[in-house]
């Protein structure tokens, strides 16, 4: 039996020691943050990068926080399939390529399905007969004429995989260049990417810097007259007269309700903030478009053309040429600036050789009209050439500060996405309510602890502390335990530890109240007690077999802070049962270590 | 301190009291999800909710009209634990950084002397709410298939897992019922999300957990006391592990009870969760799940001994 417990107590020794091991780091960490922030600046910054690299490693083993509890932005972007296709079809890219396209996203938005197999299965529908290699060629994956649908859509999710890898290396320069500490930028499934940047909370700039795909591009824009007279007419479009009850005509405009019509210049027309999703699905038919000059689109100012009294901002659309005369590839250098005569901040950028010669040839052709500088789908600025332009440098005014002015040098330069990426999910938490929900968490673990920690002492005398020594130590095995495989402590997974406090005594309960039993049944002491423990085990047994069973399914299924959650779970399972079963019993044991000596289970 | 030493209650015999009881509850539940539909939160219905923190306390009505002037549709608003913390949700479609600018815009010039920021936001596209929920649809039903081949492999019989799986979908059913019936009612959002659906798999695996160990203790005494009648013996073997239900209740009970009151804001559904969840759990161990292997039993489905 001694040499039994002998076994048993090196045992808890080694994973104590293993779990303070663990735990130390965070300890340490904590203690030189403490240290940092009791010095003056001067020596803190010598202090700091005298120590940076043993901090660095502190921290990179420490017990981290989840978003939730240290404040911060997580991202999740999707890469836009369809958008892909469209630039991997560019050349052979027709009407009917277009609307298999918008039909497959419209099917695969509405049935949460891939967009590529939907775009076959849509493009097979419409031509059994027709081959998708017709719209795509590659030498580089041997897609020529005679591929087979299965090789071209086998090429096109590999294109995929490579755009998003893609996109995960921009996305990291963009981010490091940004600054923050310790970003995570993990891929997701086939065409997702998870970014958490713990510490920022300014959430506009990270979105413009994530989703931004960087395509610059230089455009000449409608011919004003030409545009007027599409406006009218597409006004007329949306115009219905209706009688009212007393007889007298009047009319009504869907359009009008929402947009306001300019026709000056290349300006169409402008809403407020709120209603530009609406103008879009009114102007985005093909019954509209239709009415549209030839060659010419519609694409929204980057910045509110004016702000109401209310505070709402009005954004205009601009009348620009589908063709694009020059791209971002051309540009080989770019800085934040100010202009020279309003002080306004911009971007100024340079173009290689030959992208100098067709701005020169542009700017020449175009003196006395606007060409629109669009990035990703808006247009930035739209000023009158005044001259032309023979040394390829072009500026991108409109910005709201010097801050946008360096992000979009930052986007710029890490290069540009193969497609765009779209925020699916964002959820931000600020640094107060973080650390609001760390106090109130923490409250709710020791509360929990002397609750449940007398209840036990009163219930079971003797025998309740030493569950409760038990449930102290399982604690801080958990604690350990996610330490050790680099886990994060979420909210969820500081409730998981609440609720474990709860849970964990049921072993012992389940031990004590058999050993009642045996007691109940005119057992002795030692007798009683061996009999509980091995008749509560296999209900033990099952019941932290089942849980933890349920514990992984939550950590397969969820995500960030649920993962958290179930891990703490496992965690709470595992330091509980340790405990419950090994800690008291050694304790026990030492406790009746001669037979004269007697434990009240109450 | 002993509770229930030596208990002789009759919880088989007065089986059909719980059975009318659940019955009711399941009809009432089914029926009011039935009528309201289940509340989703923006995780599985998509949308955008901040939460803006006011210097002092702010008003909900007067928010709430203000940003519907402003947004052109009607937005959710909710007190958020403080009364100077406002949550915000809103199906507008706009720009997410112009949407929050627009808010914090108006709501800065309609209460020029009580200034306020977000503290806390969250955005959830349609089709990523999609996938959201269909993960957590499988989760639940995944949880359940699993639970029954486990008991079924441990206890080597149909009648305790149809006894263990149908004590918790009685639970998860009665469950969302409350929810779904209680949102309007509670001062914090029941609304289903990720968080509720953990906290639904904790309650499962709770309820598990305590049918288990009644079951567990009913196989023993199956062969301690072979002479005696099904139903006394399984009477009898929830009778001696009922101390046992009742303290680890109580104890999870406690912990939970703290996680709800002191757990701040942001874990007030999921602990008002666990909280019922814990009841129901106790509750079907002793009249649905016990119940039904008996039932099941007298009804001749393969229960061997």
């Amino acid at each position: 039996m001694n040499n039994k417990n002998g076994t048993k107590i090196a045992f808890i020794a080694a994973f104590v020691l293993l779990c303070a091991y663990y735990l130390s780091f965070s300890v340490r960490y904590w203690l030189e943050m403490r240290h940092i922030d009791s010095l003056d600046d001067q020596t803190r910054v010598t202090y700091v990068a005298d120590n940076n690299a043993r901090i660095q490693d502190l921290r990179e083993r420490i017990l981290t926080l989840g978003l939730d509890l240290q404040g911060g932005m997580h991202v999740t972007l999707e890469l836009a399939t369809p958008q892909l296709m469209r630039e991997l079809a560019r050349e052979f890219a027709d009407d009917e390529f277009e609307a298999v396209l918008r039909t497959a996203t419209q099917i695969s938005n509405e049935n949460n399905t891939d967009v590529i197999d939907e775009f076959l299965r849509e493009f097979e529908r419409t031509d059994p007969e027709a081959r998708l290699s017709r719209y795509f060629r590659s030498d580089a994956d041997n897609i020529t004429r005679r591929s087979s649908n299965a090789e071209v859509v086998q090429f096109l999710k590999n294109q995929r995989n490579a755009a998003v890898d893609r996109a995960i290396q921009i996305v990291r320069n963009r981010i490091d260049r940004f600054g923050v500490t310790e970003p995570s930028i993990v891929r997701q499934g086939a065409n997702r990417i998870v970014v958490e940047l713990p510490g920022v909370d300014d959430e506009e700039r990270v979105r413009n810097l994530l989703r931004g795909t960087a395509r610059l591009e230089f455009r000449l824009t409608a011919e004003p007259q030409e545009l007027l007279t599409s406006l009218e007419r597409i006004i007329d479009f949306y115009t219905v007269n209706v009688e009212t009850e007393e007889g007298v005509e009047s009319q009504e405009n869907q359009l009008l309700d929402v947009f306001i019509p300019q026709g000056r210049g290349i300006v169409f027309g402008s809403a407020a903030s709120t209603d530009t999703a609406m103008v879009n699905m009114l102007l985005d038919r093909e019954e509209i478009t239709r009415l549209l000059p030839r060659d010419v689109e519609l694409m929204w100012t980057h910045r509110a053309e004016f702000v109401a009294e209310d505070r709402t901002e009005f954004f205009s659309l601009i009348g620009v040429r589908r063709n694009v005369e020059l791209t971002g590839e051309v540009i080989t250098e770019a800085r934040p600036a100010f202009d020279p005569m309003t002080n306004e901040p911009q971007v100024s950028m340079t173009m290689n050789s030959e992208g100098a010669r067709t701005w020169a040839r542009i700017t020449g052709a175009n003196i006395g009209r606007p060409v629109a500088i669009v990035l990703d789908g808006l247009v930035y600025t739209y000023p009158n050439v005044i001259t032309r332009i023979n040394d390829g440098r072009s500026s991108i005014t409109g910005l709201g500060g010097v801050r946008e002015a360096e992000d979009l040098v930052n986007i710029l330069l890490s290069g540009a996405l193969p497609a765009p990426l779209d925020i699916v999910e964002e959820r931000t938490v600020g640094p107060t309510l973080g650390q609001a929900s760390i106090d109130a968490s923490l409250r709710a673990i020791i509360i929990g602890l002397l609750i449940v920690g007398v209840f036990m002492v009163l219930y079971y005398r003797a025998g309740g502390f030493v569950a409760d020594i038990a449930l102290v130590t399982s604690i801080f095995f958990i604690l350990g335990i996610l330490a050790a495989f680099g886990a994060t402590l979420t909210l969820p997974g500081m409730a998981g530890i609440v609720l474990t406090i709860g849970m964990a005594v049921d072993a012992n309960v389940l031990i004590f109240d058999r050993i009642r039993e045996e007691q109940r049944a005119g057992k002795s002491l030692l007798a009683s007690i061996d009999g509980g423990y091995s008749n509560a085990m296999s209900a033990i047994m099952d019941a932290n077999v089942t849980t933890f069973l349920v514990a992984i399914i939550l950590y397969s299924f969820g995500v960030g802070p649920i993962k958290g959650f179930a891990v703490t779970l496992m965690a709470g399972i595992v330091s509980s049962l340790f405990s419950a079963l090994i800690i008291t019993r050694v304790i026990i044991d030492y406790m009746t270590r001669d037979k004269s000596r007697k434990v009240n289970f109450g | 301190m002993r509770l229930f030493e030596d208990p002789n209650f009759e919880f088989i015999k007065n089986r059909k009291v719980g059975y009318v009881i659940s019955t009711v509850l399941l009809v009432l539940s089914i029926g009011t999800i039935l009528f309201k539909g289940l509340s989703y939160g923006i995780d599985f219905n998509g949308g955008t909710e901040f939460v803006v923190e006011f210097e002092r306390d702010a008003s909900v009505a007067d928010v709430r009209s203000l940003l519907t002037t402003t947004l052109g549709s009607q937005p959710e608003v909710k007190q958020f634990g403080l009364s100077r913390d406002l949550l915000i949700r809103t199906d507008v479609e706009m720009e997410i950084s112009a949407l929050q600018r627009t808010v914090l815009g108006a709501l800065n010039e309609a209460f020029a002397d009580n200034p306020s920021v977000i503290i806390k936001s969250d955005v959830v596209g349609p089709r990523f709410a999609e996938d959201l929920k269909r993960g957590a649809m499988m989760a639940v039903i995944f949880s359940l298939v699993v639970i029954f081949l486990y008991i079924l492999i441990r206890f080597r019989n149909f009648g305790y897992s149809v006894g263990t799986v149908g004590a918790i979908t009685h639970d998860v059913i009665i469950i969302l019922g409350m929810f779904t019936l209680l949102n309007e009612i509670m001062p914090f959002s029941l609304d289903i999300d990720q968080t509720i659906i953990a906290a639904f798999l904790t309650i499962v695996g709770y309820s598990l957990n305590d049918t288990v160990v009644v079951f567990d203790r009913i196989r023993e005494n199956s062969l301690i006391y072979k002479t005696m009648g099904y139903e006394e013996m399984v009477n009898k073997s929830i009778n001696n592990t009922l101390s046992r239900t009742v303290i680890t209740s109580l104890t999870t009970l406690f912990v939970v009870v703290v996680l709800f009151i002191f757990g701040g804001e942001v874990l007030k559904g999921f602990a008002f969760a666990l909280m019922i969840g814990i009841i129901l759990g106790t509750y079907s161990t002793l009249y649905v799940a016990c119940p039904l292997l008996v039932d099941l039993k007298s009804k001749g489905v393969a229960v061997k001994k």
